[in-house]
């Protein structure tokens, strides 16, 4: 397997509309590497969509490359694709069909039988419906079938595209605890979401994109510190807060008073509080970061580029 | 392909419209052919009986006597205009119960060239819309994209849906074309003349059963090629109704302007190649717009088989190659 799944170069997608030209992926260079789970992140209307379709084949591009699996989409795209699973938008079945019968069609296509349904089915927990009719289903549910038909190739690499949508918390958990079940198994997963919180839960790593740009990428401890700088902010919570206080403005770091807790920034990792706490006989009830969630890094890395 | 070809007829017959329109259709067929047997059913006492009665009637009628006395004075006299010399009023004018009955008996060669055209043509419309209707579902439910995703071959996934379509349409066809051949030969063997006869302008000509095999391979073809025309508009528009408005906008509207702008354009037209395809030599006459002083004489054109073949074949391959190119270079949501 390449150390790269999928990788662009200069990719750019335009769609005439009446207003004119609008460029959905604007020279997007992308690099989704094997194993994990990678967010692809970014607003509504950032490009992310667009993307996967130009890299599933589903929409061509105006320009620039795009390998998958190491092979250039869309020439050898059919070479690949039975390694690619995806739910792409939101689930696309046929309402008057059932479950079972959306799935046999999609699994007879690629030479699968029964059994393999009844599997994926089953992952999904959908066995006890899969007899009713797909237009029957809540929005859940039918989220969970289209997963299940991305399942059946028993995908390498699995695609999903704003997953939670129309989810409720149950059900975004589960959705949760099976990207997880999957990555451990040695799948790869990219989850498209513009819900942040919801992917920094999950994700190895993460690209961020905004107006079909790449804006950063890598793991989400490295996009997270890039954002915040190389220190962090941390909030502390300690029995004796004056004397506590005194030891890390004393080792250089800044620190506020807060009603019950201090706040302290300038330190790499909260480690380096503890020890030096530690060192002075004053031990920590409570640390937690601040500050170091997707969504603001999101938000400092989008600043300026007016998304 | 073969393996999408199996899945594209699963689809097919899981699609509960096209099931619903073949199945309209196949009874649309039963009821003219039982209409046609009715016709070819030899009157009843009671229909002889009444046939009887109005001839009765008429002859009892004042002014039939009267008229049938003029006639007989007209032609001892030498003859009139009318009533020419020598004719024989009594046998010419008396009423007979046939002319009551309405009733001529079965020939199966005439029978059969006539159900034929009549239940392919339903037959034909129906599968054009079962073709619309199963290239627009997809369009419609979004579910061409998933399809892709298992099939990213857009030109197999083009071709296999085609086929599955072509194939059901034409086994469609022939189950028609065997209903038709059944009940004409039925109807003539019980009650009529199974001679293998035509009528045509030029007199009775003998027929074999190859040429009425024939006759239905034609036709089976045309039900098989509306299937994939209607396909193919589905397919270029992404729309069932916009595929459905532009077979009914040309058949109903389309054709008689066309006819009314350009004279003389019949012969190009979409129905008269059809005709000619599924009948054999069309004759088609055409009157000049002005006539001289003698009798207005027509233009007549006569469009053979292969008129109407070639032509038909070559529209629905251009139609084929546009709407799979267009699905093959555009964006599928």
């Amino acid at each position: 397997m390449p150390d790269l799944l999928i990788e662009t170069s200069d990719l750019r997608k335009s769609y005439l509309t009446r207003r004119g030209t609008q460029v959905a992926v604007d020279r997007l260079n992308l690099a989704v590497p094997a194993g994990g789970v990678h967010g692809f992140l970014g607003p509504n209307g950032s490009g992310k969509t667009t993307t996967i379709r130009l890299v599933l084949g589903l929409a061509r591009a105006d320009s620039g490359g795009i390998r998958l699996f190491d092979a250039p989409v869309p020439a050898r795209l059919p070479e690949v694709i039975d390694r690619v699973g995806a739910v792409v938008e939101q689930p696309r079945l046929f309402g008057g069909f059932t479950g079972r019968t959306n799935l046999q069609l999609l699994a007879r296509s690629i030479g699968l039988g029964r059994a393999r349904i009844d599997e994926v089915l089953d992952t999904v927990g959908l066995s006890g419906r899969a007899d009713d009719r797909y237009k029957t289903y809540s929005l859940g549910m039918k989220q969970r079938l289209a997963i299940a038909a991305a399942l059946l190739k028993e995908p390498e690499l699995l695609v999903l595209d704003e997953p939670t949508n129309g989810l409720d918390p149950a059900g975004i958990r589960e959705i949760r605890n099976l990207v997880r079940d999957l990555a451990t198994a040695g799948t790869t997963v990219i989850i498209s979401s513009h819900i942040l919180a919801e992917v920094q839960q999950v994700c190895d790593s993460v690209s961020i994109i905004g107006r079909g740009r790449l804006l950063a990428g890598g793991p989400v401890a490295d996009v997270l510190s890039e954002a915040g700088g190389a220190t962090r902010t941390f909030r502390l919570e300690v029995d004796d807060r004056a004397a506590a206080a005194q030891v890390l403005v004393a080792a250089g770091l800044a620190v506020q008073q807060e009603k019950d807790a201090l706040l302290v920034s300038g330190a790499e990792h909260g480690s380096q509080v503890t020890r030096m706490l530690a060192e002075q006989g004053q031990f920590l009830s409570g640390l937690r970061p601040v500050g170091g969630d997707l969504e603001s890094a999101f938000l400092q890395i989008t600043e300026g580029e007016g998304l | 392909m073969i393996r999408a070809l199996g899945v594209e007829l699963l689809r097919l017959r899981k699609r509960r419209a096209a099931v619903l329109v073949t199945l309209l259709a196949l009874v649309g067929c039963l009821v003219v052919l039982g209409l046609a047997i009715g016709e070819a059913a030899p009157p009843s006492a009671g229909d002889r009986a009444a046939a009887q009665a109005q001839v009765d009637a008429q002859l009892a009628d004042p002014a039939f006597q009267e008229q049938l006395k003029q006639c007989q004075d007209a032609v001892a006299a030498g003859g009139s205009d009318m009533w020419p010399a020598g004719m024989d009023c009594a046998e010419s004018m008396t009423p007979q119960v046939e002319w009551y009955l309405g009733w001529s008996p079965p020939q199966f060669v005439r029978d059969y060239t006539r159900d034929l055209l009549a239940i392919t043509m339903i037959l034909a419309l129906a599968m054009a819309l079962v073709g619309v209707t199963f290239a627009g579902a997809d369009f419609s439910a979004g579910t061409m994209g998933t399809q892709l995703l298992f099939q990213p071959r857009r030109i197999v996934a083009f071709s296999s849906k085609g086929g599955a379509l072509a194939l059901v349409a034409a086994a469609v066809g022939a189950v028609g074309a065997v209903l038709s051949g059944a009940a004409s030969y039925g109807t003539a063997a019980s009650w009529g003349s199974t001679a293998m006869q035509r009528q045509t302008a030029s007199g009775s000509v003998t027929v074999t059963w190859a040429e009425l095999i024939n006759d239905a391979l034609r036709g089976v073809a045309g039900v098989a090629a509306a299937a994939l025309a209607g396909y193919a508009l589905a397919m270029l528009f992404r729309s069932s109704l916009v595929a459905v408005s532009i077979i009914a906008g040309y058949g109903l509207v389309g054709e008689g302007v066309v006819r009314s702008l350009f004279r003389g354009i019949e012969p190009n037209l979409v129905s008269s190649r059809v005709l000619a395809w599924l009948q054999g030599p069309y004759e088609i006459r055409i009157y000049p717009n002005v006539c001289g002083p003698g009798p207005c004489e027509p233009k007549v054109v006569t469009l053979s088989v292969a008129d109407g073949g070639v032509y038909l074949l070559v529209l629905l391959a251009v139609l084929l190659v546009v709407a799979g190119w267009a699905f093959a270079r555009r964006d599928v949501n």
